[in-house]
């Protein structure tokens, strides 16, 4: 064996060698320490800032640029997703959306904002995501800004997801169109409902004239049915609108429900047996019970022709607590306690899109000719005239509940009704000042009036009225006075009159409800209020009262 | 062998060194500016015994360093006994060695200072130029006059799977700086003292006749012959003589100075592989070697074996070379066993069916690359068949 001698004395002499004598010195050792100190430092606000990231209820996506990889995400993210860490990266940006509910793709969508982006703006936007495991989609809000990552240029994108948000949405849309279609609904139902009452007091008036043919006769038989039939749509339009005259009273919804039951029964035929389930005890509501006795006969109908043949409707009712979290999903409700009846059908339930656009008025799902539409515009406005609210609960082929919450009324005793009594129409001879805006109805009030022995002082405007009083020396004893009308309302027009004519009493008229108009606030001894359309022994029967008092 | 150019690049590494009586109280000082916190305290059991390791834990304390001892180590120190240094090193979250004895816990220290740098085993760190990163901050205070690992580039472990010695040769294994005490050499008994002398005597001869030796390697190689020769034997004689240990010491440091540039030649060489095989003191290995490798040597520089000899006090006055090699291995010989070092390698457990396998290894060690004259294993092999 032949050795490179030569070789070795060369590397042992050390030219050339690779390795060097000491770095390791005292100040090398002090910056090792410092680099470690630094090391560690750094290690910690890296941990506190993961704790941070992964803290945040929001979702974030680091994304690439380039290819719409995800590179990093928090885990809002994992769980808004739900995917787990070690598979969030095998989806893109293209699996975690959809193409459905987007109006443009994501690839498209990372061409027109990414030059956006690079100028520093911030993108805010929302976007249908989508779950790349499930396939179930979901709106979020997204957040957009450029950064660096790792030295490359990356998308930071913050999610939150808004399903909530839009739910709550839709339903505040639904609330504020339902309220501008009553208030369109009860103002064309106001002036409608005016007109009604002068046709109906004039087919009354001619009526009581002895010498009218039978054909005459027949013919305003037909007018003023008519003229009924007209009303019975406008009494629930106006209930839609709020604005139904009503007279409530504190009612055991038990009791109430137990006594329409034959009712029911007979509408919904024998195909479909009616299940009630009362509470044991009620807490009593402040209702009037004419309208409750709409609501169920109208849900009662709208369920049998949901089930079309055989089925069963369920009448439940419970004393329930209203709290605020249950109103933050519910708009409409109030928290408080309630009475709660729910109407249950095994129909064939119904598609979002409709429940959507249910309690619109002239909104139905009905053949021509076999519903108005306005028979859950009514529920819905009597609900929420009576500070209640309806929750609507179907899907299809799995039946629909229809939730109805009064108010639990808290003090019976302090509102107890005084029953008007049915008596012959009483007459007198007493000077009534009589204001109405609506001319025909100025006419048609001081005719009934008249009729009756009083002397009418009729006015068109509340000014006109204390112009009269202001010149004329005669003593009035009754205002009988419109509320709503241009200038002034008739509670204004009262408070005008009462220095000039101290004794003066007066009653007030209104299409609108009492709440409506605050007719409801106390009026004193001498006043009260008459809602319109009104029968003539009502009106007469209030002013003579009001006389006598 | 032709003489070294003069203008041939050359290359001097020795540590920072002080040489003197009490040299080693300057340890705790010369720890804590080198930036240590804790040190590891390497020794062996007889240094220990004399009473340097408690004196010079005293001192390292004293300036506020945490000490840890570890001194299982064993003459001849094993790679096993490396790494039970650098696990104990590690534990104890030190950042300084420092080395209190002979060869065997230097060359231990630096097989430590190794591991704990660059990890792994000591055995991947054999040959020239094999360790990447320097290792943490080494202090020697030698107690023998002889080894010169506290100069030196060199660090010998024994392989014990294999029993044979390994030899590291680095820049990095030069300690950063070496304590030279004479007085700790008034511990060593009278064979200690011939061993390790005999040890420098042969670092100085194969650094001045070695290939690689150069005119700064020469200077001390002669003066170190020259004391060795002058003091040695009164120094095994009279133990406690100051002056003597002083000289021995100076010429140790010298011999350690050349050999550590120059590099050594077959004598090391073959008693690598015989103290790794019969695990022998290095220093005895050395002196029974030495003169049989002088014998096969001469023809090839016996001008600087005359020059040797002539620093040994030789009057070689009218002798041709044949008669000058005779009388120079006799002198060798007679100084060897008037230091007490006696008999041959047969009495040493040496058998001659051994002389094979110690050839095959003897050929392999680096240190055969700066012998004067390039040896063959058939050559290695007569020579310890000369020397049995």
């Amino acid at each position: 064996m032949v050795r490179d001698w030569n070789q070795m004395r060369e590397h042992i002499i050390g030219l050339g060698e690779e390795s060097s004598r000491k770095s390791f010195y005292p100040e090398l050792q002090q910056r090792l320490e410092q680099l470690e100190e630094t090391r560690e430092a750094l290690k910690r606000s890296q941990e506190n800032l993961l704790t941070l990231f992964n803290s945040l209820h929001d979702a974030i996506i680091i994304i690439s640029n380039l290819d719409g990889r995800v590179l990093e995400v928090n885990d809002a993210m994992l769980k808004m997703y739900r995917v787990s860490r070690a598979e969030f990266a095998d989806f893109g940006l293209a699996d975690y959306s959809t193409t459905r509910g987007n109006d443009i793709s994501v690839p498209d969508a990372i061409r027109r904002d990414w030059p956006r982006l690079c100028a520093g703006d911030h993108l805010l936007f929302d976007w249908r995501a989508h779950r790349p495991k499930d396939g179930s989609t979901f709106d979020v809000e997204v957040s957009l800004r450029k950064a660096e990552w790792y030295g490359q240029d990356v998308m930071v994108g913050v999610l939150r997801d808004i399903t909530e948000r839009k739910r709550l949405e839709a339903m505040l849309l639904q609330s504020q169109r339902l309220d501008a279609i009553g208030q369109l609904a009860g103002g064309v139902a106001h002036d409608t409902n005016n007109m009604l009452g002068v046709i109906l007091g004039y087919v009354d008036l001619i009526a009581e004239e002895a010498e009218l043919s039978p054909s005459t006769r027949e013919g305003l038989g037909e007018i003023k049915k008519a003229a009924q039939h007209s009303s019975q749509l406008i009494r629930q339009l106006l209930a839609f609108a709020r604005q139904q005259s009503i007279q409530p009273q504190s009612v055991d919804l038990n009791a109430l429900i137990e006594s329409t039951q034959k009712m029911l029964r007979r509408l919904l035929g024998e195909n479909i047996s009616l299940v009630w389930k009362p509470a044991n005890q009620l807490w009593p509501v402040w209702v009037d019970p004419t309208q409750i006795d709409q609501i169920l006969a109208n849900l009662a109908v709208n369920a049998r022709d949901a089930i079309r043949e055989h089925g069963t409707i369920t009448l439940t009712t419970a004393n329930e607590t209203i709290t605020p979290a249950f109103c933050q999903a519910h708009l409409d409700a109030a928290p408080g306690d309630y009475v709660h009846v729910s109407i249950t059908d095994t129909g064939q339930g119904m598609s979002p899109e409709i429940q959507s656009r249910i309690f619109e008025p002239f909104f139905t799902t009905k053949a021509p000719g076999q519903g108005t539409g306005l028979g859950l515009a009514m529920v819905y406005g009597i609900l929420r005239q009576n500070k209640g609210f309806v929750i609507l609960d179907s899907a299809p082929g799995e039946g629909t509940t229809f939730h109805l919450y009064l108010p639990r009324l808290e003090s019976a005793t302090s509102m107890e009704q005084n029953t008007a009594s049915e008596a012959p129409a009483p007459e007198g001879t007493e000077t009534i000042l009589l204001v109405e805006d609506e001319e025909a109805l100025l006419e048609l009030e001081s005719r009934l009036l008249r009729k009756a022995g009083y002397r009418v002082i009729p006015c068109s405007s509340p000014g006109m009225a204390i112009s009269l009083v202001q010149q004329g020396t005669e003593s009035i004893p009754l205002l009988v006075s419109d509320i709503v009308m241009p200038d002034m309302n008739g509670r204004e027009l009262y408070e005008r009159l009462q220095p000039l004519l101290p004794n003066l009493k007066v009653l007030f008229m209104s299409g609108y409800s009492g709440d409506a108009i605050g007719a409801s606030e106390p009026v004193g001894p001498g006043a009260d209020f008459l809602p319109k359309p009104f029968k003539r022994t009502e009106l007469l029967c209030k002013v003579r009262s009001l006389l006598n008092a | 062998m032709p003489e070294p150019v003069l203008t041939e690049l050359r290359k001097f590494v020795a540590p920072e060194f002080i040489f003197g009586l009490e040299a080693r109280h300057l340890v705790g000082r010369y720890a804590r500016k080198l930036g240590a916190k804790k040190v590891l305290l390497v020794s062996d059991p007889g240094v220990a015994a004399a009473g340097w390791l408690d004196e010079a834990q005293e001192l390292l304390e004293s300036e506020g360093l945490a000490v840890t001892r570890f001194l299982d180590i064993s003459p001849n120190p094993r790679d096993h006994e490396v790494s039970a240094g650098v696990e104990r090193y590690r534990e104890s979250g030190s950042d300084l060695i420092v080395a209190v004895g002979g060869g065997s816990p230097m060359d231990c220290a630096k097989g430590i200072g190794i591991v704990a740098s660059n990890g792994g085993s000591i055995l991947d760190y054999e040959g020239v130029d094999q360790v990447p990163v320097p290792m943490p901050p080494l202090i020697c205070i030698p107690t023998t006059a002889g080894t010169s690992a506290d100069v030196s580039q060199f660090a010998i472990i024994t392989n014990s799977k294999e029993r044979v010695k390994l030899a590291i040769i680095s820049k990095t294994v030069v300690p950063d700086v070496a304590l030279i005490d004479p007085r700790t050499l008034l511990t060593m008994d009278p064979y200690l003292t011939a061993c390790t002398g005999m040890d420098a005597l042969v670092h100085a001869i194969e650094a001045f006749v070695s290939n690689a030796h150069s005119p700064i390697t020469d200077l001390h190689a002669l003066e170190a012959i020259r004391l060795i020769a002058a003091h040695l034997r009164e120094s095994v004689s009279h133990p406690a003589d100051l002056d003597q240990r002083v000289q021995v010491m100076q010429a140790s440091l010298q011999a350690g100075l050349a050999f550590s540039n120059a590099s050594l030649g077959c004598v090391h060489a073959m008693a690598h592989s015989l103290g790794g095989y019969k695990d022998l003191p290095h220093g005895e290995c050395n002196a029974l070697l030495l003169s049989h490798v002088m014998d096969f040597n001469y023809p090839a520089a016996p001008e600087r074996y005359r020059r040797i000899g002539e620093a040994m006090g030789c009057d070689f006055r009218g002798l041709a070379d044949a008669a000058l090699r005779k009388h120079l291995v006799a002198f060798i010989t007679e100084l060897r066993e008037a230091c007490g070092i006696t008999g041959g390698l047969a009495q040493r457990q040496v058998r001659s069916d051994d002389l094979a396998r110690l050839s095959e290894k003897a050929i392999e060690d680096p240190c055969n690359a700066t012998n004067p004259r390039p040896p063959t294993q058939g050559d290695l092999k007569a020579i310890y068949a000369e020397a049995l």
